[in-house]
């Protein structure tokens, strides 16, 4: 019974986390229409494609007087628990002019999701040219050119009325295929676009195998499919249309070679299912192909080019830059992202060139593109992404960087920017990777460096740092002390100079003597003593006077009387003949060192 | 008295077994790699010891084995002062500094010149232009009052001249503000805030020399690359 209830529990517990999963994933409803011209003989295909919801939905189609709409198909799949619905309507212009489908709405889970609206243009239906009969029917070659086609409405599309035109030429056949582009010049990069349509008035047997058309300095890409009705001389034609997006990289001519379709043309109507299925057996079956087109590509003008044009060409694009984060540490990288969406193929163009951004080091740019065909029409994005590596804190601006592309409809260039970014840059936190000690290398005699790393802790105290020195360095106050007692002697000197003086005198005058070499000498070095001794200048007095001026300096008569007998002597060894000279002069010497001791003894008493 | 300076011995000597046994555990934490533990505690002995060179030496090993190679030379600098003839000391600080891209004996300077300058301490330099100044001044006073001995008063004096030039020189030199950088990286701005533009990025470990302070922000010229500029004083160990 417990079990019987626990399942029960679990039965209704189950589904409303699978409802919350839904609404957790979201529901979405997209519509789009497979043209949005078209004549009043066309019809118009509404895809209505709802994404996420479970269970019978239906969308509320809005009013539309401008057509008659039926529903062709209904698809609902499921591919991983993703539910997505299709529905396709079939809408019948009834008149021609602008109109718009308005936004079809589903109510889902007390919610209400909206499409966007789509303007379509619905042209009349060109005028049925008036079968000019012409009674004198003389020769065909008369018939021919008096023949009139069906011309496409003035307001229709280059491309539409090309392919409606080409179209009535060849609407005496039951089975043709016509070509046209958009743009028979177009400039190097801007896309064009390619249509090419098979027109068939009779059914045909099995499937019709369709062979591209080649290409020629082109770069093709199929952008989608569609088919539609189109009366001439008044047959009904069904026509199937395949679209290329194409593109020139370079200047040049260009080629677009005829496509073609091989069909069993249905001779015997009204067979069954089982005979159709054999009727092509033993029948040949018959091509039809394309009208062949030439192109000159142009290239873009080079006048006024700015230096952020990088090759695209055509009108639409944006541009948008982002960063992974917008706070980051000093010297940690930041990846920008710049994303530029726009119509064409986007490939061929060349990489964003980064300007200098202040504060930050920039590395080199990495692309990559792609291309996705969108209703119709072939849109391409490029992204590029590289690095900055902010080198300071502080606050940085990323700023506008700009795209320039050429406009083919204006012919000027025109540049977008993308919005400027401000990253703060706090101070960095990182500490650095530390020492390589991988530094190997041999020293010779079987010794290998293997590294380098400090040394060993110390393993004790070593508190004694006090040297002798140092405890003298301390010392201070022996610097003042020494000074003290410098000074002191030198005042010592300063007060007895005097007596100094005479020390000096009679220091230098024992120097003299002791190495006296001639009488001239010792004549010289007494005269000086006796000058500091007793300020008397023996220069040029007499011997006479010069005793006088001893006498009168107090110095003693037997000094005296020794001074005089000495110089006399001096003088007689200077003047007189070598042969003639008494004694020798280091005996004069001793003399006058002895009588200078004495005088020096005379003073200190 | 006796008991008195008997006890005082005995405080003397537990203390230095106290501190003993925290070298050893500090030693012990650096042998199991456990650098901060260490540095911890050789952080507790450096306010007993606060002029001990080995302390100094062993907490810049344990910033170098941390990965703060700033913190690292400041240490090391701070040992090398107080004992510039020890070798140990010289090698690491040589090391860490080499590898910070900083040289330790400036470029074309011999090593041997550059090991003689810094044989002695500023202090035992001091000690030893105190001793010239006295020898000079005995010698001087005595040839002053004796007029005799000329010649050792002329080496005295060259002898002074020579010292006072050497402690000139180092004292030159150690009055300099050194810096270290300590933060991984320290940004060079060309004024004291963060509203000035930063000029260069500089690594731990670099040197400098501080020239003036303004609002927790520091002066500084790098002399190894000789550029100059203002860094945050958070990022910087002053020497």
């Amino acid at each position: 019974m417990w079990k019987l209830f626990l399942l029960s529990f679990c039965f209704w517990i189950f589904p409303f986390p699978a409802q919350a999963a839904l609404d957790l994933n979201g529901v979405s409803i997209t519509a789009s229409v497979n043209k949005t011209s078209i004549t009043l003989e066309d019809e118009l295909s509404l895809t209505v494609t709802i994404e996420g919801a479970a269970g019978e939905i239906v969308p509320q189609l809005p009013s539309m007087p401008a057509f008659n709409v039926y529903q062709r198909s209904f698809v609902q799949q499921t591919n991983n628990f993703h539910i997505t619905t299709t529905y396709q309507y079939v809408l019948l212009p009834r008149f021609p002019g602008k109109t718009t489908i308005g936004p079809i709405t589903l109510d889902y889970g007390n919610k209400t999701y909206k499409t966007d609206p789509i303007s379509v243009t619905v042209y009349r239906s060109p005028r049925q040219p008036a079968q000019t009969k012409t009674r004198n029917t003389t020769s065909t070659a008369t018939q021919k050119k008096a023949k009139q086609y069906a011309q496409a409405p003035a307001d229709m599309p280059a491309l539409e009325k090309d392919l409606y035109n080409r179209a009535a030429r060849l609407g005496n056949k039951d089975y043709f295929m016509v070509a046209a582009v958009s743009d028979k010049t177009p400039y190097a990069n801007q896309t064009i676009t390619l249509a090419v349509r098979f027109y068939y008035a009779r059914p045909f047997m099995g499937t019709a195998p369709y062979t591209a058309p080649a290409i020629n300095n082109l770069f093709m890409e199929e952008i989608g499919r569609s088919e539609g009705r189109q009366i001439i001389d008044g047959k009904t034609y069904i026509y199937t249309e395949i679209r290329y997006s194409l593109s020139g990289v370079t200047a040049t001519e260009a080629s677009i070679g005829p496509a073609s379709i091989k069909y069993v043309p249905e001779t015997r109507l009204n067979l069954s299912m089982f005979d159709k299925m054999f009727a092509t057996m033993g029948q040949e079956p018959q091509t039809v192909q394309s009208n062949s087109i030439s192109l000159q590509i142009r290239p873009v003008p080079t006048f006024a080019q700015p230096k952020s044009f990088y090759g695209a060409v055509g009108s639409g694009y944006t541009v948008s830059a982002t960063v992974d984060r917008e706070e980051v540490e000093a010297g940690d990288a930041i990846n920008l992202t710049v994303k530029v969406n726009g119509p064409g193929n986007l490939k061929p163009t060349s990489d964003l060139k980064l300007p200098t951004i202040a504060g930050f080091k920039t590395y080199d740019v990495v692309s990559t593109s792609g291309m996705v065909p969108t209703n119709g029409e072939l849109r391409s994005y490029k992204i590029f992404k590289t690095v900055l590596v902010p080198a300071a804190s502080g606050t940085y601006s990323i700023p506008s960087l700009p795209w320039s592309f050429f406009d083919p409809d204006t012919h000027d260039y025109r540049t977008i920017y993308t919005e400027p970014i401000s990253v703060k840059v706090t101070p960095s936190t990182q500490a650095d990777a530390g020492f390589d000690f991988s530094n190997q290398q041999d020293l010779g005699n079987g010794f290998r460096q293997l590294g380098r790393d400090i040394l060993y802790l110390k393993s004790n105290l070593n508190t004694d740092t006090d040297s002798f020195l140092s405890k003298i360095g301390k010392m201070n106050w022996l610097i003042y002390i020494a000074l003290i007692a410098l000074g002191l002697c030198g005042l010592f000197a300063f007060a007895d100079k005097k007596t100094l003086a005479q020390k000096h005198a009679l220091a230098k005058a024992k120097a003299q003597l002791k190495n006296a070499y001639h009488e001239e000498v010792i004549s010289d070095t007494l005269s000086t003593y006796l000058q500091v001794r007793y300020q008397v200048n023996t220069g040029s007095l007499p011997l006479r006077e010069i005793s006088a001026a001893l006498k009168q300096k107090s110095c003693p008569s037997a000094l005296i009387e020794r001074f005089e007998v000495l110089w006399q002597k001096l003088d007689a060894a200077r003047f007189a003949p070598v042969d003639m000279q008494g004694e020798g002069t280091h005996e004069l010497a001793a003399q006058a060192l002895e009588l200078i001791k004495d005088m020096d003894k005379e003073s200190k008493k | 008295m006796k008991r008195y300076l008997l006890a005082f011995l005995l405080a003397c000597c537990c203390a230095f077994s106290l501190h003993a046994g925290d070298l050893q555990e500090a030693e012990q934490y650096y042998r199991e790699g456990r650098f901060a533990a260490a540095l911890g505690a050789y952080e507790n002995l450096l306010k007993n010891y606060p002029n001990d060179p080995h302390l100094y030496y062993n907490i810049g090993n344990c910033y170098f084995k941390m990965g703060s190679r700033g913190l690292a030379i400041a240490n090391y600098y701070r040992a090398f002062r107080l004992a510039p003839r020890d070798t140990d000391i010289r090698h690491n600080l040589t090391l860490s500094l080499e590898a910070a891209g900083e040289r330790f004996v400036p470029a074309g300077m011999p090593v041997i010149l550059h090991k003689a300058f810094f044989s002695l301490t500023i202090l035992e330099l001091k000690g030893l232009t105190i001793l010239s100044l006295l020898l000079f001044c005995v010698l001087a006073g005595f040839w002053l009052c004796k007029r005799k001995a000329g010649w050792l008063v002329c080496i005295s004096l060259a002898v002074l001249l020579l010292m006072s030039g050497w402690y000139f020189c180092r004292d030159h030199a150690d009055a300099v503000s050194l810096a270290v950088v300590a933060a991984p990286t320290a940004e060079l701005r060309s004024g004291p805030g963060n509203n000035f533009p930063a000029s260069a990025n500089v690594a731990q470990g670099h040197l400098l020399v501080v020239l003036d302070s303004k609002d927790h922000w520091d002066e500084v010229i790098i002399k190894s690359q000789a550029i100059k500029g203002w860094i945050a004083a958070n990022d910087l160990e002053k020497i």
